[in-house]
């Protein structure tokens, strides 16, 4: 979770579904406006009247006691309070159809559009006001092994929801109740769901617990009924990468009885899962740098693409692969030890001097190739890739500086078996650091030059980190924004994309990845091109993704937030 | 004596039929759906041999998708890439004479490790194979993955390599009998200096020997060009050639008359590859009886071959590197001496990878081929149509009268049209040892 960063857009984000539960007063306000809007034929006004005397204490209830219709044995359960409100909210988020699609797409898009408003007699949000306008609440029970979908609608218009039940056929079971209208799949839910609605309206309100009755949407998944009967993704299955990356959340579900779920829309989107079990009660927590406490990021500029950051330690693990890792894993890090210990001589160790010296976890920023004339370059230009940690101790850089040096050599030896010419290693500074950058030989070469061509290794040190960057423009341009902005304070863990800056960095290297498409999917060109004019749009349309894991000791929280790009 | 490439005619009784144009598809290019051969064949051998080589011909695609291809920097895209070509060029003797030309001046990535340039050569081969062979050879002297790949670039005026000269001689112009030993120490001085920086050719004079030398009896300050030049207007060279194009594209034994013909041809067509091909795409032998499924499908053939005859369309990354298990491995020749072709294509293991291949397809299992056996069938329900359908479709109907009745077993003993057993039924004609053949 990034406390800088999104804390301000998450608050915004709740307080305006607060005002809105106000404002429309979710259940009078909309009875109202039902009233107000029925001027149909006598049997609507009926439906009106019965609602009126029925529905409105329902409605009081509502949405929190439609839940209670569900049977307790659910393993999934899910209630929205404002179903219509939520659809509109949805299209205001993440709507409309992004500009530029090709015109095949956007065609089969404006055509199942026109089939999905056929079919429910007018837009979305009507229909879902109609038939669920005072709330849903969904539910999945298990028989024998089998998911049984049941779902409780409060209908404004009870009829029109009947209909259309009617008009899906027969496969689903329906049976309104006053303005209720119940629905399963198998016809036994039906009994199921009537018995609870019945006994529901008796009992104490509030029987299951409220995860979030401020959110749009909020649901609970009992995680212990769901182990029994599915097979849950083992972390010892991982290999070494999988585990360094998600082993301290996937332990997590073994040790949880509940997920909750939250939906929240206003200007963002922003669901959040959140576990009862704690990460940090696993042996995984030796993973973690911090163990899920605040630490220092750099801020991803403007012009970043992505950023990601993950609560983990190389150390502990290059000190004990054996505790995380399978046998033959070990094995390969204790192979690649024994080279990367003899990198600066035998009195350097890799881990305890090099490693050692930096302030984990190591932050991975990746910036868009800079501009440049695209003729002269790649046709599959790179983006520039910046690995970041802060410095624990001063006496790193020397024995960085070598190591660097010692693997340009390395490489250069290669390049020279192939005739290749070699990288120049130089002095780099700027006024945000100093330290190494390989340049690589001029392009003589027959026509664009290699991929090799747009990269410039590079060590910088300045600002009180380090950076190892696959361009010198990326080492220099996150040192800048640190300089410029400082650290922000993050913890756990945190990816971040912008969408702009992908697209533009997808549409400069696009014809060899459409030739890519062509050759591993076998498409032709024309639908090679048309898949990535639609990537690209899609793509470009995301504002800004954030992925969040926040590790604490009563649970951990699992953020994901989408901001589309105006 | 008759010529034997003469102009064939069609007549009555021998018309220009399905079998012609099928066997005509898969020697100059590789196969087409039955859809173009019966259009082909209602347009007469003119019309099918402007399919095969269009007049209007456009720039290769190779050239187009060069950088894009080579940007990657893995041979793999580059294999890729070949089998896309050959799966939907416009110009079928185009890619066909590429394919020869790789196997013709074989240059193995293995020792190059440069896709760039392998890329490049290919593209050569696209560019000049269906022309003057003379300007072919001169380009192959300079063309970077070869000079590499024979050592050219170490041969110096102090120490000069004669691994290119001899390979000119032997495998590229000549032939084994028809220069001596001293020809090509001299001709190992020629092109000493011809040699490769930053990824281009460069004649470097200080390294080059610019003295005086005899090959074939000619003397001077001969260079290079003089080389190839004194190579290819040799008599011996137009039956080299002759000879390994009737292998390639008519049978594997050709008789000494044809091979003499073929090389009457080529000198009068100035040594124009494309032009020469033609007049025997034309002949009487190209469509005699010896010369019909005479040859073992390779790999290549095969793969491409039955993907095209299916009308459908695969992964070209998948199928490389099919080709590539079969024993095809584009860009990695076992030798200088290219693939051997022919019963070396065929072993227990390959012929049960063959099955294996075609039976993915069509459950498309693998390689994301796009058919429907169904559509292909249409509404056949009898077993005999469905044979003769499956038949036409993969060997132009021909088919011994043995073996169609097996395959009406095969089909009576199947319930309905569905998918399944349509599969089957292609599957086992794919699976004949006619099928095997070229």
């Amino acid at each position: 979770m990034d406390s800088a960063r999104s804390t301000p857009v998450l608050t915004a984000a709740k307080r305006t579904v607060r005002c809105r539960g106000f404002a429309t007063g979710c259940e009078s306000g909309m009875m109202g406006d039902a009233m107000v809007t029925s001027t149909a034929g006598p049997r609507r006004v009926l439906w009106l009247l019965v609602g009126l005397m029925i529905g409105l204490p329902i409605a009081a209830q509502a949405p929190l006691g439609l839940d209670r219709a569900l049977p307790p044995d659910c393993v999934a359960v899910a209630t929205v309070v404002a179903p219509g409100r939520l659809v509109a909210d949805l299209g205001a988020a993440i709507g409309p159809v992004p500009d530029g699609l090709p015109p095949a797409v956007q065609g089969m898009v404006s055509a199942g559009m026109l089939f999905v408003r056929t079919r429910l007699g007018g837009s979305i949000e009507r229909f879902v006001n109609r038939v669920a306008g005072n709330g849903l609440a969904f539910g999945v029970q298990l028989r024998r092994g089998r998911p049984v979908p049941l779902l409780v609608l409060a209908a404004r218009e009870p009829v029109d929801a009947v209909e259309f039940f009617e008009r899906i056929g027969a496969a689903v079971h329906h049976e309104p109740d006053t303005d209720i209208v119940l629905v399963s799949s198998p016809h036994g839910g039906l009994d199921t769901l009537r018995a609870g609605w019945r006994a529901s309206r008796s009992a104490e309100p509030q029987s299951r617990p409220a995860a979030a009755p401020d959110a749009a949407v909020h649901g609970r998944v009992d995680l212990s009924a769901l182990r029994d009967v599915v097979d849950w993704p083992s972390v010892t299955g991982l290999d070494a990468a999988g585990k360094v990356l998600f082993a301290p959340l996937l332990a997590v579900l073994p040790a949880s009885a509940h997920l909750d779920v939250e939906l929240d829309v206003s200007d963002v989107l922003q669901l959040t899962l959140r576990c009862d079990g704690s990460g940090l009660q696993t042996r995984w927590r030796g993973l973690m740098a911090e163990g899920g406490g605040d630490r220092s990021r750099p801020p991803l500029p403007a012009d970043g693409l992505l950023q990601l950051t993950l609560d983990r330690s190389l150390t502990a693990l290059l000190r004990q692969p054996e505790r995380f890792l399978s046998e033959s894993e070990t094995l390969d890090v204790q192979s690649f030890l024994s080279i990367a210990d003899a990198i600066d001589g035998a009195a350097t160790s890799f881990v305890e001097d090099l490693m050692g010296g930096l302030e984990e976890p190591i932050v991975l920023t990746v910036f868009d190739a800079p501009d440049g004339d695209d003729t002269a370059r790649s046709p599959l230009a790179l983006p520039g890739f910046a690995l970041s940690a802060g410095i624990a101790d001063v006496r790193v850089e020397p024995v960085m500086r070598r190591a660097a040096q010692v693997l340009t050599l390395i490489i250069n030896g290669e390049r020279a078996q192939n005739r290749q010419r070699p990288f120049m290693v130089r002095r780099a500074w700027s006024e945000h650091g100093k330290g190494l950058c390989a340049e690589p030989p001029m392009w003589r070469g027959p026509g664009r030059p290699p991929v090799e061509d747009g990269l410039s290794p590079t060590l910088l040190f300045g600002q009180g980190h380090v950076v190892l960057a696959s361009t010198h423009a990326a080492a220099d341009r996150l040192l800048a924004a640190l300089r410029e902005s400082g650290p922000r304070v993050t913890r756990g863990d945190r990816l971040e994309l912008r969408g702009p800056a992908i697209a533009a960095a997808l549409e400069r290297a696009r014809r060899p990845l459409e030739l890519a498409r062509m050759l591993d999917e076998g498409e032709t060109e024309t639908a090679a091109k048309r898949f990535w004019d639609a990537a690209i749009v899609l793509v470009r349309a995301i504002g800004r993704l954030e992925v969040t894991a926040d590790y604490a000791a009563d649970g951990t929280t699992l953020g994901l937030t989408l901001e589309r790009a105006r | 004596m008759t010529n034997p490439l003469a102009p064939w005619r069609p007549t009555a009784g021998d018309p220009f039929d399905l079998r012609k144009v099928g066997h005509l598809l898969r020697r100059a290019g590789f196969a087409a759906p039955l859809g173009v051969r019966k259009r082909l064949v209602r347009g007469g051998l003119d019309a099918a041999l402007a399919f095969v080589a269009p007049r209007t011909a456009a720039v290769a695609p190779a050239d187009e998708r060069l950088e894009d291809v080579v940007a990657f920097g893995k041979i793999e895209r580059l294999r890729a890439f070949r089998a896309w070509l050959l799966l939907e060029s416009a110009h079928p003797l185009r890619e066909r004479l590429s394919y020869f030309w790789h196997g013709h001046f074989a240059t193995s990535n293995q020792k190059v490790q440069d896709p760039r340039a392998m890329a490049h050569q290919l593209a050569t081969f696209d560019r000049l194979g269906v022309g003057r062979f003379d300007e072919l050879v001169r380009a192959i002297c300079r063309d970077p993955a070869m000079l590499r790949w024979l050592d050219n670039d170490v041969n110096t005026k102090r120490q000069p390599n004669e691994n290119f000269a001899r390979e000119l001689f032997e495998l590229f112009t000549l032939g084994r009998g028809h220069y001596t030993e001293v020809d090509i120490r001299e001709a190992a001085r020629a092109f000493s200096g011809w040699h490769v920086r930053d990824g281009r050719f460069r004649l470097l004079g200080h390294l080059h020997d610019g003295g005086s030398k005899t090959v074939f009896g000619t003397t001077g300050k001969l260079g290079g060009d003089d080389i190839v030049r004194l190579c290819v207007e040799r008599a011996e060279s137009a039956r080299f050639l002759a000879r390994k194009w009737l292998r390639f594209f008519v049978h594997p034994d050709p008789e000494p008359g044809e091979v003499e013909a073929l090389a009457t041809v080529y000198r009068r067509e100035g040594r124009d590859v494309g032009a020469t091909l033609l007049t025997l795409f034309r002949s009487r032998l190209f469509f005699s009886a010896p010369a019909y499924r005479s040859k073992i499908k390779s790999p290549a053939e095969f793969v491409i071959g039955t993907v095209r005859l299916l009308g459908g369309r695969g992964k070209p990354a998948h199928l490389a590197r099919v080709m590539g298990s079969l024993g095809e491995v584009l860009c990695e020749p076992p030798s200088v001496e290219g693939w051997h072709g022919e019963r070396a294509w065929l072993s227990p293991a390959s012929w049960l990878l063959r099955s294996n291949f075609v039976a993915d397809l069509l459950a498309g299992r693998r390689g994301g081929l796009s058919v429907d056996p169904r559509k292909l069938f249409g509404r056949l329900e009898r077993p005999e149509h469905r044979v003769r359908a499956a038949t036409n479709m993969l060997l132009d109907g021909e088919i011994d009268a043995a073996a169609r009745g097996r395959l009406v077993e095969l089909a009576s003993a199947q319930s309905g049209s569905d998918h399944r057993a349509a599969c089957e039924l292609l599957h086992a004609v794919a699976c004949l040892p006619e099928f095997q053949l070229c």
